[in-house]
């Protein structure tokens, strides 16, 4: 006996499709039909798609040449959403927009293209762009893109461009390339004038590639920098990286001119419980500055050494209110509270440099 | 809107007042001159750890009392001290000792320019009727140069958009400028530290200098000028009043307009911002500071007095540091171009005490230069 199964399909655009089968297998004539059809439909919907995307591309195409400059980086901005070799050709010609706003748009957006030839050189050839937002968007972008091959132009944006927007994200880049090679530069990127580029890109491009035992003889280049917040932060890096070793070069950063350099070399010394160095912070608590007595008083604490509590006790007299507050604070860390911090006093609220540690990306 | 009608805040303008503004924003009181503002008194800043005052200070008994100082500052500073000598529950002794510092211009930080500042800060400790540690700080008019103090790639600037960015980029430029400083040196070298850091978005080390609570005061005689176009037609003098202490800041900020009328608009304005600003604090309240920040902002009061606007705010001292953090920019560096071309960069270079001159160096000898005493930007008055 034979059933005949029927089905009506607005995909197949004609009869009612229908299948002799024996009665007992109309199930797999419905798997197969179920199949075949939804083949078809997909094949229809990614038609329908195409033609979709081919007028989306042609509206955006045209309004690339809209005089309206807002709605030519719009136009960039979608583009970038269709995800096509189409779309990304057109994102090229935005590289070359009068409008400095277009170019940079379309160099920031073009990190979701593939890393084609063509697509590198147009974004080197902006790279001596007059806007810096240009230069830096397309920095970003082929560091993201463009791996190894592009680091020279990326350490040469890094160290050499005029704009500090541009180093910071060409030395931020650097993270992203990944090639231990790069390290000197984002060493030598800490000197930088510029705190956003010293204290946070280059903070997360040396985070990206270092290890004790490369990281450490780079530092002890810059401990003796022109800028003491670039000193400062050479003395954060060395407890962060350091070890016993760097003992010496953290008792050093106790007699820098720099009052903040002190300071961190005291929380330094305290971060790696070098307890041997109780000695050399004695004269830090007695520093005339009041962030280097309380520095010292909180890197005392951090040491964690009982024979701390003598060195500490006097500064409980302290003229500044912070100096006394601290004290109190690691007094009680080390186990002695006679003296109580003003109510909610901590000191670790005070002591965070740097700004922008690496381990912190939701403030990048 | 009725005359004296409370309005919520627009917290926006912390926001806009960046980094240090966040600070003033948290904290903010002004009343203006010549007028009896009804503002609620202050309640008196418990001193957690009250220290015996280390450098001379100077009696305020005479705290309400309306006589002018009688010290005469230079014609500089003339719309400045009157906008402070206005300001309610400032001592005339606080004025007075103001005016005599600025009348010593030899004792300042540096040179002081030859035009009025565009904005005077002043900072003191109080402590058992007596004001010590007195600090002066004058901003001046950015000479040129376009520094883009928020971040360009932040939530910030993409939520308030070009005009409130370019306002707060233009007060935030303004911080950037030369600072003068008049007062005690070992004060004076505390508070440049901490004041640099908190512009740079390190509120640390200014925390650190609250465990004795600060007052600050801060006035701007054109103060319209810096804000966006809504307000600076109708806007004119702005004064913030802040106390800091360790665990809050708090205070009011008042902007000063010429009749009821422009009060009244300027407070829907603001009042306006409210939502705006609560809609940022909400994109950051998956961060840390969040939340808090929205409800600070959410607490916090507009009022309209008279020709005056008065917004009040309290904002956790731990919120504002992390905050601070999040929104701050690329600052800290020199911006290339402008006098110099666009592959160099403008410092002033100092030849010796009294001379010093506009070069263009490359990027990479600017930390030099800086280190030695130089400053971003061209000099006072000449290009290279």
């Amino acid at each position: 006996m034979l059933v005949e199964v029927s089905f009506q399909s607005g995909l197949l655009r004609g009869e009612p499709l229908i299948l002799k089968t024996p009665w007992y297998r109309p199930v797999p004539a419905v798997v197969i039909w179920f199949l075949c059809g939804a083949s078809l439909g997909v094949l229809h919907i990614a038609a329908a798609e195409t033609d979709s995307s081919k007028q989306e591309l042609g509206r955006l195409a045209a309004w690339l040449q809209s005089p309206d400059e807002g709605e030519r980086e719009d136009a960039i901005r979608e583009l970038a959403n269709l995800h096509t070799p189409e779309a990304f050709s057109l994102m090229l010609r935005g590289l070359q927009d009068t409008n400095a706003a277009v170019r940079a748009s379309a160099a920031w957006s073009l990190v979701l293209a593939p890393a084609g030839t063509d697509t590198i050189n147009a974004l080197r050839n902006v790279l001596a762009d007059d806007n810096d937002r240009v230069r830096a968007s397309a920095i970003w972008t082929l560091a993201h893109i463009g791996g190894k091959a592009v680091l020279p132009d990326v350490v040469r944006l890094a160290t050499n461009d005029a704009s500090g927007i541009v180093r910071f994200r060409a030395v931020w880049g650097l993270a992203f390339i990944h090639d231990k090679s790069a390290l000197p530069v984002a060493i030598h990127a800490l000197g930088d004038y510029n705190n956003s580029v010293r204290e946070r890109s280059a903070l997360l491009a040396i985070d990206s590639m270092a290890d004790k035992s490369s990281v450490i003889p780079l530092l002890l280049t810059q401990r003796a920098h022109v800028l003491p917040a670039t000193r400062r932060i050479v003395m954060y890096l060395l407890a962060k990286y350091g070890d016993a070793s760097v003992v010496p070069a953290l008792t050093d950063g106790l007699k820098d001119p720099d009052a903040l350099v002190r300071g961190e070399a005291a929380i330094s010394l305290g971060k790696l419980h070098a307890r041997k160095a109780l000695g050399a912070l004695q004269p830090a608590l007695q520093d005339p500055d009041d962030h280097v007595r309380g520095s010292a008083a909180y890197g005392v604490g951090l040491m964690g050494d009982p024979a701390g509590v003598a060195l500490l006790r006097p500064l409980l007299k302290d003229d500044s209110a912070f100096v006394r507050a601290v004290a109190a604070d690691s007094l009680q860390t080390l186990g002695d509270r006679t003296a109580q911090p003003p109510e909610g006093f901590k000191s670790s609220e005070l002591f965070t440099f740097p700004i922008f540690s690496p381990e912190q990306k939701d403030l990048y | 809107m009725n005359k004296t009608s409370n309005i919520q805040l627009a917290g926006t303008l912390c926001r806009r007042l960046g980094s240090i503004g966040l600070s003033l924003l948290a904290a903010i009181s002004l009343s203006m001159r010549c007028r009896a503002a009804a503002l609620a008194p202050v309640s008196p800043t418990p001193m957690p750890n009250a220290v015996v005052a280390p450098s001379p200070a100077t009696s305020i008994s005479s705290a309400h009392s309306t006589k002018p100082a009688s010290t005469i500052a230079p014609a500089n500073y003339t719309e400045c001290l009157t906008l402070l000598q206005g300001t309610d529950r400032i001592s005339p002794v606080l004025v007075e000792a103001v005016a005599q510092l600025l009348n010593h211009p030899e004792n300042a930080s540096q040179a002081v320019p030859q035009r009025p500042p565009s904005l005077l800060a002043v900072t003191w400790r109080e402590n058992a009727g007596q004001v010590r540690d007195i600090v002066v700080q004058a901003y001046y008019e950015p000479l040129g140069g376009d520094v883009s103090t928020l971040n360009a790639d932040g939530y910030v600037r993409a939520r308030l958009g070009g005009e409130l960015s370019s306002s707060a980029n233009q007060l935030l430029g303004l911080m950037y400028e030369q600072v003068v400083y008049f007062g005690p040196k070992n004060q004076v070298a505390l508070e440049q530290r901490a004041f640099q850091a908190a512009i740079n978005g390190d509120m640390t080390l200014l925390r650190e200098q609250t465990v004795d609570p600060l007052r600050l005061l801060v006035v701007m005689p054109h103060g319209g000028t810096f804000l966006p176009s809504s307000l600076r037609s109708r806007v004119r003098g702005m004064v913030l009043n802040a106390t800091l202490d360790f665990g809050t800041w708090s205070g009011q900020i008042g902007m000063v307009t010429s009749d009821g009328e422009s009060a009244e608009q300027v407070g829907t304005i603001v009042s306006a911002w409210r939502d705006m600003a609560v809609s940022l604090a909400d994109t950051f309240a998956s961060y840390s500071s969040g939340k808090q920040l929205r409800d600070a902002l959410q607490a916090s009061t507009v009022q309209v007095v008279a020709n005056r606007v008065l917004a009040s705010a309290s904002v956790d001292s731990r919120t504002i540091v992390r905050a601070s953090k999040e929104i701050t920019g690329h600052g800290g560096g020199c911006p290339p171009g402008g006098v110099c071309s666009k592959d160099t960069v403008a410092v002033c270079h100092k030849i010796n005490s009294t001379r010093e001159e506009t070069v263009c160096v490359a990027p990479t000898a600017v930390a030099a230069h800086l280190a030695a005493g130089d400053h971003c930007g061209p000099c006072e008055g000449n290009g290279p």
